[in-house]
């Protein structure tokens, strides 16, 4: 009698390249929210950074701090407050807010004006100077000039 | 499509960038240069101030803000800033330089895709329409992020097109798929209008039948989506951190909203001092379709730049719902506006921007006449060309699902040639196929053929709406 032959065992089964492009995709968006997660910043840490960071930090801190759900109230005192803080990047910064278009711009003109020619009041006459609409905003040259002052 | 292979042209010839392809782009790039050099220092205008405003802020704070009305994705305001880091001042004429150099992606992928739908004729045609269309050929000098956006946007289609098409042949081809997933997630970094196009997308492959299961069809829809997702995903999980709110990529719906969905009505496509006159010469049809307006509403004055948007998208809709017949009729006028044969090119001119060479009127006038006439003639085409001549069945519902979802999304909201920008190429493609085979006895198919005679219609009554504000307005910059 002859023997019967045992089947062969199937294969394994190959995964198919969109199977593990879905699989790396995920681990990527995975790692992406990770990140985020741990490097976002707390509102204690922003603030920590607005009274003792570094300038560069200051200013970031004040920017997320004023767009998240707690604003810190945008009023005169305020806007008042970082101009008079002694720190050109934070002043600056203050020139292009949002709150601080919204409320101070009187102050912030005064504040302008003060400054007079000098390349710190030709960077915030620029920052203070949106281009939105159809009006007229500053020339190639008058750009020039800006980021001649930035270097300085 | 039956027996005819899906194949382009070039490839079933060996050459994947046949010369032609190549001599035609190269054509096109240098006619972009040389207008370029022509239009000189163009002044900035309007959002144009503001990119490079959000840039040279960029460079000087380190960190990107928002443009108070608006919150716009953040890849061109990162090239506007690289390059004025890299070359100062003059980093702007670097930074148009650039743009003429990406359109001929675009003027490529033109051709391509014509290649692929139709042949190599149409391809010709769409290339050589494209190296002289004056629209398009406009914004590689101007500071608006458009010709960066269709190169990489009509990049990411045409491999979509091909995956589709594919894919229903043999075993799918996922990386086709993810690469198009990739550039279109980079195109919405740079302008986020074709965010919601990324699921109907999903939605046409899960739901159109073909050979492949509906498990492949699921699979491939979330690859794409996962695939657009993690190139926008750092953004979006930035836009959290900083306003707190889940904002994918931009939030602009808000501002145009405002200005759409409102009392008011202008046209962007004319400079402001223009549009008094321009009001008197469409009189009677600017009193029927946009006259007593009810009264206006103000946006409300949150601070955060989210809520401030989102506030008044509701209530634009509110308005829309309290005043239809002002809404209803004013849409005809905001439609009308937006297949209108004006340009930001024309428009240029009427702000007096151009100077020189390209002012003088012996050749101001002959780039008005291509300027009106070669968009009349692509609107005109792109119908039989999408209804009769595209007979590939995938080729025409990616293209008409494109078009489709740009004229529901933003030709009623704000009508101007800016917005239809976005589907020019695909027109461009659509008309060169017509054109390619002109006296093809296509009216044999009658269903078609009756929608092409009533889109034909719509766009002679649209066109009529507008005529005498186009008329007056060449006139008055003639």
């Amino acid at each position: 009698m002859k023997k019967k032959a045992h089947p062969k065992p199937a294969p394994p089964q190959r995964r198919s390249p969109g199977y593990w492009l879905h699989a790396a995709l995920l681990l990527i968006l995975a790692i992406e929210c990770a990140v985020a997660i741990a490097g976002r910043r707390s509102r204690a840490g922003l603030e920590r950074d607005l009274q003792s960071g570094t300038p560069a930090a200051k200013a970031y801190a004040l920017f997320v701090l004023t767009n998240r759900d707690t604003p810190r109230p945008p009023d005169a005192q305020f806007v008042s407050d970082l101009l008079d803080s002694g720190d050109p990047l934070l002043r600056e910064w203050t020139m292009t807010t949002n709150f601080t278009r919204l409320t101070g711009s009187t102050m912030q003109r005064t504040y302008l004006d003060s400054l007079g020619d000098s390349p710190q009041g030709l960077r915030c006459r620029f920052l203070l100077t949106r281009g939105i609409g159809q009006t007229p905003w500053m020339t190639l040259p008058e750009l020039a000039e800006f980021l001649d002052a930035l270097e300085e | 499509m039956g027996t005819r292979s899906r194949k382009p042209a070039a490839t079933r010839t060996g050459s994947r960038f046949p010369g032609w392809l190549v001599a035609l782009t190269l054509l096109g790039v240098a006619v972009r240069l040389i207008v370029l050099l022509l239009a000189g220092d163009l002044q900035p205008h309007a959002d144009e101030s503001n990119y490079l405003y959000l840039a040279a802020c960029w460079n000087h704070f380190g960190f990107y803000s928002d443009a108070v009305y608006y919150l716009w994705p953040p890849a061109y305001p990162f090239v506007v800033a690289v390059a004025l880091d890299w070359f100062g001042a003059g980093g702007v004429f670097a930074l148009k330089l650039f743009q003429v150099l990406v359109s001929g992606l675009l003027g490529a992928v033109i051709m391509l895709t014509a290649l692929r739908l139709f042949n190599r004729r149409a391809a010709v045609i769409a290339g050589a329409v494209w190296a002289c269309y004056l629209p398009l050929i406009g914004f590689t000098h101007y500071l608006w992020p458009e010709t960066i956006f269709l190169a990489v946007f009509a990049a990411s289609v045409y491999l979509f097109l091909i995956w589709w098409q594919e894919a229903e042949d043999a075993d799918t081809h996922p990386f086709r798929l993810l690469g198009a997933g990739v550039l279109f997630g980079v195109g919405l970094l740079i302008k986020e209008v074709a965010l919601y196009l990324c699921p109907v997308l999903c939605v046409l492959v899960i739901l159109r039948r073909t050979r492949l299961s509906l498990q492949n069809r699921l699979s491939s829809a979330v690859l794409f989506v996962l695939s657009v997702a993690v190139v926008v995903a750092p953004w979006t999980l930035r836009n959290h951190e900083v306003y707190g709110r889940f904002v994918p990529v931009g939030a602009t719906l808000g501002k145009n909203v405002y200005m759409g969905l409102n009392a008011y009505y202008y046209n962007l496509d004319y400079p402001s001092r223009h549009r008094p006159q321009l009001a008197e010469a469409n009189d009677s049809l600017q009193k029927l379709l946009v006259g007593d307006p009810p009264p206006a509403w103000l946006p409300d004055n949150k601070p955060n730049i989210i809520d401030r948007l989102t506030r008044s998208t509701q209530q634009g809709l509110e308005f829309a719902r309290q005043h239809p017949g002002y809404t209803a009729r004013s849409r005809v006028k905001r439609v009308a506006d937006w297949v209108a044969p004006t340009s930001f090119f024309l428009r240029h001119y009427g702000l007096g921007r151009y100077q020189g060479v390209l002012a003088e009127p012996g050749l101001r006038r002959p780039l008005f006449i291509a300027a009106v006439f070669l968009p009349v003639l692509v609107l005109i085409g792109a119908i039989p060309g999408l209804l009769l001549a595209l007979r590939d069945p995938t080729g025409r519902m990616l293209l008409i699902t494109i078009v489709v979802y740009v004229a529901v999304a933003a030709a009623p909201l704000m009508g101007m040639s800016r917005y239809r920008l976005m589907i020019d190429p695909f027109l461009i493609v659509a008309a060169s196929g017509f054109a390619a085979g002109f006296g093809r006895p296509w009216w044999t198919r009658k269903a078609a053929a009756i929608c092409v005679v009533a889109a034909w219609l719509v766009l002679a009554i649209l066109w009529w709406i507008d005529c005498r504000e186009v008329i007056e307005y060449l006139t008055m910059v003639w």
